[in-house]
C-alpha cells in the first residue's frame, strides 16, 4: 500500500465527512431508441439468440452500447479492438435474409439505427461533464470509468478538448485508482451500481458527480455493513441531489429504464470452457479436464487457473495488507482479486518453472529424474484406464494409501504434480504399478525434482523482484500489463496482467489450457 | 437544497481527555506548522485504550471497524493499548515470580539482556541461585567468563531473553543507554518519569498487530509527532516510542507490542496471549482469525481493500455467535466514514 502522511489520511476522512453526490441525468433520444431496440430485438430472437450468428451480432451491438454508456466517448468512436464495426454488422445483416428471413426486417431496422448513431459525432456525456466542469472548474478532478480499457480513449477525448488540455483531470477506473489520492471532484460515468461501494462510502473526493443517461437505472442506497447496526445510517453523512437548472429531467414516462447489470458485457466462463474443451478434444482426445476458475484480464484476455486447494499463483499485489513486504507473492487461487497482477509466461513457451528447474539440475540428472517420474505416472495412468478411477482408489487404499480419492489420484497422474506428499501414498502407488522394490530410488528422484522446483521458484522470484524493484510502482498501477524480460532465461519473459474480474464459477477445463492466455472475443 | 439527505452526526468535537489514556494531546507536522491530531486519530488512540482495559473474562470483546483508509489506524490503536496498559497494569511481585520461574529454566548460554533505568547490558545466562533466601540470576557479560553480574530478585523483570541468534558477547562491556535522552524526554513528558523508565526496561506483550511491518514502520517510526510541554515548547517523538513494537525497536529496548505478518510462517514468540490483537486489514484477519481467540480483537478493515466485503461477512457471521452486545456508549463517537461492530464473545 502507499504510504500516507497524516495530512493525506486526514484529507480522506474529510472527503467522507461532507460528501455531496450530484446526479446528472443525460438525454439523447436517438441513442435511447438504439439501446432499447437492442433489448427488444434480443427478446424477439428467443432461442435463436443463442445461435452463434445472432450471438455475435448482439454481442457487438451490446459492446458498443456499453462503451457509449460507460465513457464520455463520441458516438462515432472506433473501438481499436473491434475495427470496422459498421462494416462487420453490415456484412452480418446482409446474410440475414438467407438464414433467418423472419428476423431480417427487424435486424435491418436495428442496424439502420446503429448506423445513424454510429456516424454521429455527438458526445452527450462529455457535454454534460463540460457543463458541470465549467460551473466549478476545481482541480484536481478525476473521471471514473467502469473499465480500464476505456481510459486511453477517454483521455484522448479530454486532451483533444482545448478547455481541458492543460487541466489536471485524471481518468481512472476502480481497479486502477490510487486510493491514497484525493480529488476535489470525482465524475462517475454510468450507473452507480457498476462501481464498488467504497467509491461512495469511502470517497476520495468531497463532491461526486454521477453522469449517466437518464434511462439507465441509478438506484443506490447505502446499507449498513455490519449486523446489529441500526438502519438509521446516521454515521454516514452525504447528500444525493441534482443541481437545479443544470441537467435534463429524469427519464420520461415513455422511456423504459435499463437495468445496469444487463448492460455489462457478459463473460460466460462455461461457454469459454466448452469452447476450449471442444478444441482440445479434437487435438488430444485423452486429455483430462480439471476444475478451473476464469480470470478476466485487462485487454480482453482471459486465463483459466486450476481450482485446487494447493494451487498458488505468482502474482503482484500492490495493495498487500498481509504483512508481506514483497509485492510478488505466490497467492492461493481463491485469494486472487481484481486489481492484482497475475504473472504469465508470454515468451519462451512451456512451463517456466520446469525449464529453470531442469537447468538447475543439469541436463543429465534432469533427464534421468524426469524419466523416472514419467515412468511411474504412465504406469499409474494405464492402471486407471484399465480399472477406472474409483477402483484404482480402492486398490490404493488397500495397499496403504491414506489420501487416495478420485481428485488426488487425478492430481498424482498429472504431470504438474511431482509426487504425493505422503510417503504412504507414494509407496501404495509404486506397489500398485509393480515398482515397490525401487521405492527408495523413485522417492529420491521425486525429492530431487521437488527441490529443483523450489529452487527454480526462488530463482524466478529473485529475478522478478529485481525487475520490479527498478520499476516505478506508481506507473505499474496505471498500466494494464507489464512485461518483465528475464535476462537469465534465454530471452524468456513474463507478463503481469491486471485482473479485471474473477468469475465465481468453477468449470472444467482441459489441463493443457491452464495458465494459457486467450482472447475473450 | 432539496433531495435525499442523511443526518450528520456531530462527531468532530474533541474528545475529553480520558482517564484510560494517560497521554497529552498529540500534534503532527503539517506544511503550515504543527497541528493537533485530528479527531479520527484521537478516536483510534481512545479505542485502543478503552478496549485494553475492558475485562477479558468472562467474555472477550471483538471490535470491527470499517475505515475509509487504514493509514495510522493500527499504529494509533496500538499506542492507545500500550499506554493505557502501562498505566493500568503495573508489574506486580507475582509477575516477577512468573518471570523468575521462566529464567530459572533457561539453558546455560542463552543470550540475555539486563535493563535498569535507562541502561542495559547484554550477557548470557550462567546460572540461577538462591542466597540468603533471595533468588539471583547470574549473567556472564564478558567473552572470557571473567565478567559477570548477579541480578537479585526485585530487579529480575529487567532481564529479558534476546531473540537474536547471532548474538556474540563482547570482550568486555559497560552499561549503555537504552534510549536517547530525546526519546526519554518525550516518554517522560507523556507518561511521567516512573512509567517512562518502566516501559523502556520491562517487556510485556500487551498488543499484537497482524499486518505490514513496513507500513507500521513508516507510520509509527518515521512520522514525527509532538506534545506541548508545560512551557508550550514542542517535544518531538513518534508513536512507536509509546507503542514500543518489538520488531521496530533495537533489541536494547523493552517492548509492549509486536507485529506479525499473516504471510509469515515464523512463530510469534510470546509467553502468554496478548491482551489485544489488532488485525490491520482484511487478509490478515481472514488468514489468522482462528488464532489468538483468548485476546480482545480490533479488526481494522479498509473499505478499498479487495477482500473487504469477505471480511465483513465473516465478522457478521461471528457476531451471530456473540455472548452479548457491548453498550454503545462504551465506544467513543465514531468519526464520519467509520462503521463499527462491537460485541462480546464467550470463551
Amino acid at each position: 500500500m502507499n504510504f500516507l502522511t497524516i495530512d493525506a489520511a486526514n484529507a480522506i476522512y474529510e472527503c467522507g465527512g461532507g460528501l455531496h453526490i450530484y446526479r446528472h441525468p443525460v438525454a439523447h433520444a436517438g441513442f435511447y431508441r438504439l439501446c432499447y431496440a437492442i433489448n427488444t430485438f434480443e427478446r424477439a430472437l428467443g432461442e435463436a439468440a443463442d445461435d452463434e450468428y445472432w450471438a455475435t451480432f448482439i454481442r457487438l451491438l451490446k459492446r458498443y452500447r456499453f462503451h457509449m454508456l460507460a465513457a464520455p466517448l463520441p458516438f462515432d468512436w472506433q473501438d481499436p479492438r473491434i475495427p470496422d464495426l459498421e462494416q462487420r454488422l453490415s456484412h452480418h445483416v446482409a446474410r440475414c435474409h438467407a438464414i433467418y428471413p423472419q428476423f431480417a426486417s427487424q435486424a435491418h431496422k436495428l442496424f439502420d439505427m446503429f448506423r445513424l448513431i454510429g456516424r454521429s459525432s455527438d458526445n452527450p456525456l462529455l457535454d454534460c461533464f463540460l457543463q458541470v466542469w465549467y460551473a466549478q472548474p476545481e482541480e484536481p478532478s478525476a473521471i471514473l470509468v467502469k473499465e480500464s480499457r476505456l481510459i486511453p480513449a477517454t483521455e484522448a477525448v479530454i486532451q483533444s478538448n482545448q478547455a481541458l488540455a492543460h487541466k489536471r483531470v485524471d481518468v481512472i477506473s476502480p481497479t486502477q485508482a490510487d486510493y491514497a489520492r484525493c480529488y476535489q471532484q470525482l465524475f462517475v460515468i454510468g450507473s452507480v451500481c457498476w462501481f464498488p461501494d467504497h467509491i461512495f462510502s469511502a470517497p476520495r473526493a468531497s463532491t461526486i458527480h454521477v453522469i449517466s443517461y437518464r434511462w439507465l437505472a441509478n438506484r443506490w442506497r447505502p446499507e449498513p455493513l455490519f449486523a446489529g447496526t441500526p438502519d438509521s445510517l446516521s454515521y454516514r453523512s452525504f447528500f444525493i441531489d441534482t443541481i437545479p437548472g443544470m441537467q435534463a429531467a429524469d427519464a420520461e414516462e415513455s422511456e423504459v429504464l435499463l437495468e445496469p447489470k444487463d448492460i455489462l458485457p457478459i463473460i460466460d466462463a462455461k461457454a469459454l470452457s466448452k469452447r476450449l474443451s471442444h478444441t482440445e478434444s479434437v487435438l488430444n482426445p485423452y486429455q483430462e479436464d480439471v476444475p478451473a476458475r476464469l480470470f478476466v484480464l485487462a485487454g480482453d484476455m482471459g486465463v483459466f487457473v486450476e481450482a485446487a486447494d494447493q494451487t498458488k499463483v505468482l502474482a503482484i499485489n500492490l495493495d498487500n495488507d498481509d504483512g508481506n513486504e514483497d509485492h510478488i507473492q505466490r497467492i492461493p487461487f481463491n485469494e486472487l482479486t481484481s486489481g492484482m497482477f497475475i504473472l504469465l509466461r508470454t515468451e519462451g513457451g512451456g512451463d517456466y518453472i520446469v525449464e529453470v528447474a531442469d537447468k538447475l539440475m543439469g541436463p543429465k540428472l534432469a533427464q534421468r529424474v524426469r524419466q523416472s517420474q514419467i515412468r511411474w505416472k504412465s504406469l499409474l495412468r494405464k492402471v486407471v484406464e484399465q480399472r477406472g478411477l474409483f477402483e484404482t482408489c480402492l486398490d490404493l487404499i488397500d495397499l496403504g494409501s491414506q489420501l487416495a480419492n478420485e481428485t488426488n489420484v487425478r492430481n498424482w497422474m498429472a504431470s504438474r504434480t511431482i509426487r504425493p506428499s505422503k510417503e504412504d501414498d507414494f509407496r501404495a502407488i509404486l506397489r500398485l504399478v509393480g515398482l515397490e522394490a525401487e521405492f527408495d530410488a523413485y522417492w529420491k528422484d521425486a525429492k530431487i525434482i521437488l527441490e529443483a522446483h523450489q529452487r527454480a521458484g526462488f530463482h524466478i522470484r529473485k529475478q522478478l523482484l529485481r525487475q520490479v524493484r527498478v520499476s516505478d510502482l506508481q506507473l505499474l498501477r496505471k498500466k494494464d500489463q507489464i512485461k518483465f524480460v528475464l535476462p537469465e532465461a534465454d530471452g524468456g519473459s513474463l507478463t503481469a496482467f491486471r485482473i479485471e474480474y474473477v468469475d465465481p464459477d468453477i468449470v472444467q477445463v482441459p489441463i493443457s489450457r491452464l495458465g494459457e492466455l486467450f482472447p475473450l472475443e | 437544497m432539496a433531495g435525499l439527505s442523511f443526518n450528520i452526526v456531530s462527531a468532530q468535537a474533541p474528545l475529553r481527555s480520558s482517564e484510560l489514556l494517560p497521554l497529552p494531546r498529540l500534534y503532527y507536522e503539517h506544511s503550515s506548522g504543527w497541528l493537533p491530531l485530528p479527531y479520527w486519530g484521537q478516536f483510534f488512540l481512545e479505542v485502543g485504550a478503552r478496549l485494553a482495559r475492558y475485562p477479558i473474562r468472562p467474555c472477550r470483546c471483538v471490535l470491527g471497524l470499517a475505515v475509509p483508509t487504514k493509514a495510522y489506524a493500527a499504529a494509533l490503536t496500538a499506542t492507545g493499548v500500550a499506554t493505557s496498559l502501562a498505566l493500568a497494569s503495573r508489574f506486580t511481585p507475582a509477575d516477577e515470580a512468573d518471570h523468575a520461574e521462566r529464567l530459572r529454566h533457561l539453558r546455560q548460554g542463552t543470550p540475555l539482556i539486563y535493563r535498569k533505568g535507562n541502561k542495559y547490558t547484554k550477557g548470557v545466562f550462567d546460572r540461577w541461585y538462591v542466597e540468603n533466601s533471595v533468588q539471583y540470576v547470574r549473567l556472564r557479560t564478558g567473552r572470557f567468563g571473567n565478567e559477570a553480574i548477579s541480578i537479585p530478585q526485585g530487579l529480575l523483570l529487567g532481564v529479558d531473553i534476546l531473540r537474536n541468534a547471532a548474538f556474540k558477547l563482547p570482550r568486555r562491556q559497560t552499561m549503555r543507554d537504552i534510549v536517547s535522552n530525546k526519546e526519554l524526554n518525550f516518554l517522560s513528558s507523556c507518561l511521567g518519569d516512573r512509567l517512562a523508565h518502566e516501559i523502556i526496561a520491562y517487556s510485556r506483550l500487551d498488543c499484537l498487530i497482524i499486518g505490514s511491518k513496513e507500513q507500521l514502520r513508516r507510520e509509527a517510526c518515521d512520522t514525527r509527532l509532538a506534545i506541548k510541554s508545560t512551557r508550550s515548547h514542542l517535544i518531538e517523538g513518534s508513536l512507536n516510542m509509546l507503542a514500543r513494537t518489538r520488531e521496530l525497536l533495537g533489541d536494547s529496548s523493552a517492548h509492549r507490542s509486536a507485529v506479525y505478518s499473516s504471510a509469515s510462517s515464523n512463530q510469534v514468540f510470546m509467553d502468554k496471549p496478548p491482551t489485544v490483537v489488532i488485525f490491520n486489514g482484511a487478509t490478515g484477519f481472514l488468514r489468522c482469525r482462528d488464532l489468538w481467540r483468548s485476546s480482545h480483537w480490533i479488526v481494522l478493515l479498509d473499505r478499498t481493500e479487495p477482500r473487504f466485503q469477505e471480511a465483513v461477512e465473516v465478522l457478521n457471521q461471528e457476531y451471530m455467535q456473540r455472548a452479548d452486545e457491548v453498550p454503545s456508549e462504551s465506544l467513543p463517537v465514531l468519526p464520519k466514514g467509520i462503521e463499527a461492530i462491537w460485541y462480546n464473545e464467550a470463551f
